[in-house]
């Protein structure tokens, strides 16, 4: 089949969808993380922190130099074989999987903690697989156009913890750079983790229109990303101070709490009606991201993998127990998924730098079904 | 196609059925719900001398308020329970009540004195865990107990919660009171470096509930009661804007009143171990009642004779207070260790209600006069 062009991804989906991977439910809970450790300096370990996403988007311009319009896992498979290259790109699905299944307990615990206390997590985790299943079935156009009205939601949600400015005290952003470089450096590593994700750049340019932008536009994505990190561990700050933010396990919900509207007893009810669009996309993009991989691996139909995936997130989800636990597993395994993708982004950004033929649109290569074709 | 769609249908309906079926308990109709307008909360002794927590609840009586020709007092139940912790409290509560308790419509939580000279700590734990409970309430100190505060009957209301709750609000209109103390700002208070949370403390004088002065607390212990005058004086030191009136006065029949609105900078700085504080207050006065300063308003030297006056007065006052402050009180109740610890850094353990009741202290005033009403009537 050919690529249809009215079917590609146009650049604010494209920024839309790579945001809506890496800002998820993680954005609420990381200032009580970061501020623990960095104090009243922690919006500085976000920079630090930046220089993973960069890095990686530095990696997609060597690779997209040579092969644009090209997926990783093709590449991996043109240089390392069949059989190990498959089995890169089976480590690349896992951790899509494996942060699928933290963030349907993530939001799980959110919701029920905040909004549905009468719903069980199984309950919950049901509801989200279901969905997951029938959005990620629709292909990639309907997500783009969820991610699009997902990001303006975020935007919305977002904006309202800017009421610190007004009601908070800059004082608690002082004093500047006072914070030891050791702890800033640790922050900073604990902010890198935030951005992974991003590498779902390298899974998507098949379906860029505008296939020379996709440096471009990801680093866009990254400075939205910044900027949003950034306000929403200063807004906090502003708000609590560097003593009372680590206190809260989802402190930016605490500042948005303050303000009060006449005839709404309490703003965060409305903020509650809107966060499951939030991490519905999220999790939409993971799904799909894993469900491409596993679908160029193995073949076969896209949606048949959309189903088959279902129970392999939906049963481990189950199993985080509560909030504390998630996060201290998470804390010992992303640095783990962190260093696997670094490794094997550079990898395959060598190999292109080595072996790859400037401006070499590989056939053999370039055989990768759009799912969204014929839908 | 129709036919593939229908199954579809029927599946989802199906699953989201026995998703979203909840237990009965969950959906109650209003008049099974006990709706909390306040809350108080007591620490009691027991006949054998021991600790507990004595909470109670002034909830909206539905089935009352359908009948206008009782008294509004009827509308409100209090409802009282003595347990080892707060939420024991809770759960013994239930047992003497018809209705399903739930919380976060609160609009005022009034704490006991001996609690509060007891400690807060887990008190504000226990609001800051619970998702619904409502963090916009107002928190007051009593005198005696919170329970007799929340039985009392004040006439035109359905019960005393919702008259302190308005009581609290208006507060900032005058007495240079900020509107500040409710449940979000204990937690950005008690628990932060250089802060010091204070609280409206209310009593009932002459079977009319009144705010007679402020609790001032050290982290989360009340450390003591200051009545209105100080606690006029530290509210324009402490807050960054307010609303009062101050008088000059002579004797009974001259004096000047004016309508007074404060703007507070400080500045700080370090020379060896001790701190220096400057404390600029701008004034901005609305003369409203002159009777002492004759023709005030013709001559330009008059104005500042008045200015000059009212500055002195304060600048006393405020001295005065801090005299007090340092050596009675010896709580940092201005915050000022707030701003020490913004410029010289955080986290370095040093105790800053010892700092600052050990460090110098100045207050700039500085008056303006910026409108005279909008006439006057003084009789030669």
């Amino acid at each position: 089949m050919k690529t249809n062009r009215s079917n590609l991804l146009t650049d604010t989906e494209f920024v839309a969808i790579i945001f809506g991977i890496i800002a998820g439910t993680g954005i609420f809970a990381m200032p009580s993380g970061v501020v623990a450790i960095a104090k009243q300096d922690a919006w500085i370990a976000v920079f630090i922190g930046a220089l993973y996403p960069l890095y990686i988007v530095l990696m997609a311009k060597i690779i997209s130099n040579k092969y644009p319009g090209i997926a990783i896992m093709d590449l991996s498979k043109l240089f390392f074989g069949k059989i190990l290259g498959n089995f890169l790109n089976f480590l690349f699905a896992a951790q899509w999987i494996f942060y699928a299944t933290t963030i349907i307990s993530g939001a799980s615990n959110i919701l029920i903690t905040y909004a549905v206390w009468f719903m069980s997590p199984q309950q919950l985790a049901l509801v989200f697989t279901l969905l997951l299943v029938y959005g990620a079935s629709k292909g990639l156009n309907t997500i783009a156009k969820i991610n699009v009205f997902g990001f303006w939601v975020f935007i919305l949600v977002l904006a309202t913890s800017g009421v610190a400015f007004i009601k908070g005290n800059l004082l608690n952003l002082q004093p500047v750079f006072s914070v030891d470089l050791q702890s800033l450096l640790k922050a900073g590593i604990q902010t890198a983790y935030p951005y992974t994700s991003i590498e779902m750049l390298l899974i998507l340019p098949p379906y860029l229109k505008n296939k020379d932008k996709l440096v471009k536009l990801s680093l866009i994505t990254v400075c939205i990303v910044i900027f949003v990190y950034l306000w929403a561990i200063i807004t906090s700050l502003v708000y609590w101070g560097p003593d009372i933010v680590p206190k809260a396990f989802w402190p930016i919900f605490f500042v948005s709490e303050s303000i009060q509207l006449i005839v709404i007893s309490n703003f965060k009810f409305i903020l509650i009606i809107l966060w499951p669009i939030i991490y519905y996309r999220t999790l939409l993009n993971n799904y799909y991201a894993s469900v491409t991989i596993m679908n160029n691996i193995a073949g076969g139909s896209y949606k048949v993998w959309c189903i088959v995936l279902s129970p392999i997130v939906l049963f481990p989800s189950l199993h985080y127990q509560n909030e504390v636990a998630r996060r201290n597993l998470l804390d010992h395994v992303v640095p783990w998924i962190t260093v696997f993708l670094i490794i094997y982004v550079t990898l395959i950004a060598v190999m292109v730098l080595i072996k790859g033929k400037a401006n070499c649109p590989l056939q053999d290569v370039n055989t990768h079904i759009a799912p969204t074709e014929g839908e | 196609m129709s036919e593939k769609y229908r199954i579809y249908l029927i599946i989802v309906l199906v699953i989201g059925f026995f998703i979203f079926i909840t237990p009965e308990s969950i959906t109650v109709p209003a008049e099974k719900i006990d709706i909390i307008t306040g809350l108080g909360i007591d620490m009691i002794q027991n006949e054998q001398g021991e600790n507990k927590i004595q909470s109670s609840i002034s909830v909206y009586n539905f089935t009352a308020g359908a009948d206008s020709e009782k008294s509004s007092a009827s509308k409100s139940v209090v409802r009282v329970s003595i347990a080892d912790t707060l939420l024991d409290a809770r759960e013994r509560r239930q047992l003497s009540s018809n209705r399903k308790f739930v919380s976060s419509f609160e609009k005022v939580a009034i704490i006991g004195e001996n609690l509060a000279k007891n400690g807060l700590n887990s008190t504000i734990d226990f609001f800051f865990y619970n998702p619904f409970s409502s963090d916009s309430a107002w928190v007051v100190v009593c005198k005696g107990q919170a329970l007799d505060i929340l039985q009392q009957e004040v006439k035109g209301y359905p019960d005393s919660a919702r008259y302190i709750d308005g009581l609290i609000e208006q507060l900032q209109n005058d007495n240079f009171f900020s509107s500040e103390y409710n449940i979000l700002h204990m937690y950005s208070g008690i628990g932060a470096e250089g802060k010091c949370v204070v609280l409206p403390y209310i009593e009932m004088v002459d079977n009319v509930l009144t705010v007679t002065g402020m609790a001032l607390f050290k982290k989360d212990k009340m450390v003591r009661k200051i009545d209105i005058p100080e606690a006029r004086i530290m509210n324009m030191l402490r807050e960054k804007k307010g609303n009062g009136i101050l008088t000059l006065q002579k004797d009974f029949k001259h004096y000047t009143s004016s309508y007074i609105q404060t703007q507070k900078k400080i500045s700080c700085s370090k020379s060896g171990d001790k701190y220096n504080f400057t404390i600029n207050l701008e004034l901005k006065t609305e003369v409203m009642n002159n009777t002492l300063f004759k023709d005030m308003e013709k001559h330009d030297s008059i104005i500042a004779e008045y200015e000059q006056a009212l500055q002195q007065q304060v600048e006393y006052m405020c001295q005065e207070f801090i005299k007090k402050m340092q050596t009675d009180y010896k709580i940092d109740c201005l915050e000022l260790g707030e701003i020490a610890c913004a410029k010289y850094g955080r986290g370095t353990g040093v105790d800053w209600n010892e700092i600052v009741c050990n460090s110098d202290i100045k207050v700039n005033v500085k008056v303006k006069v910026e409108r005279f009403g909008r006439g006057r009537y003084t009789i030669q």
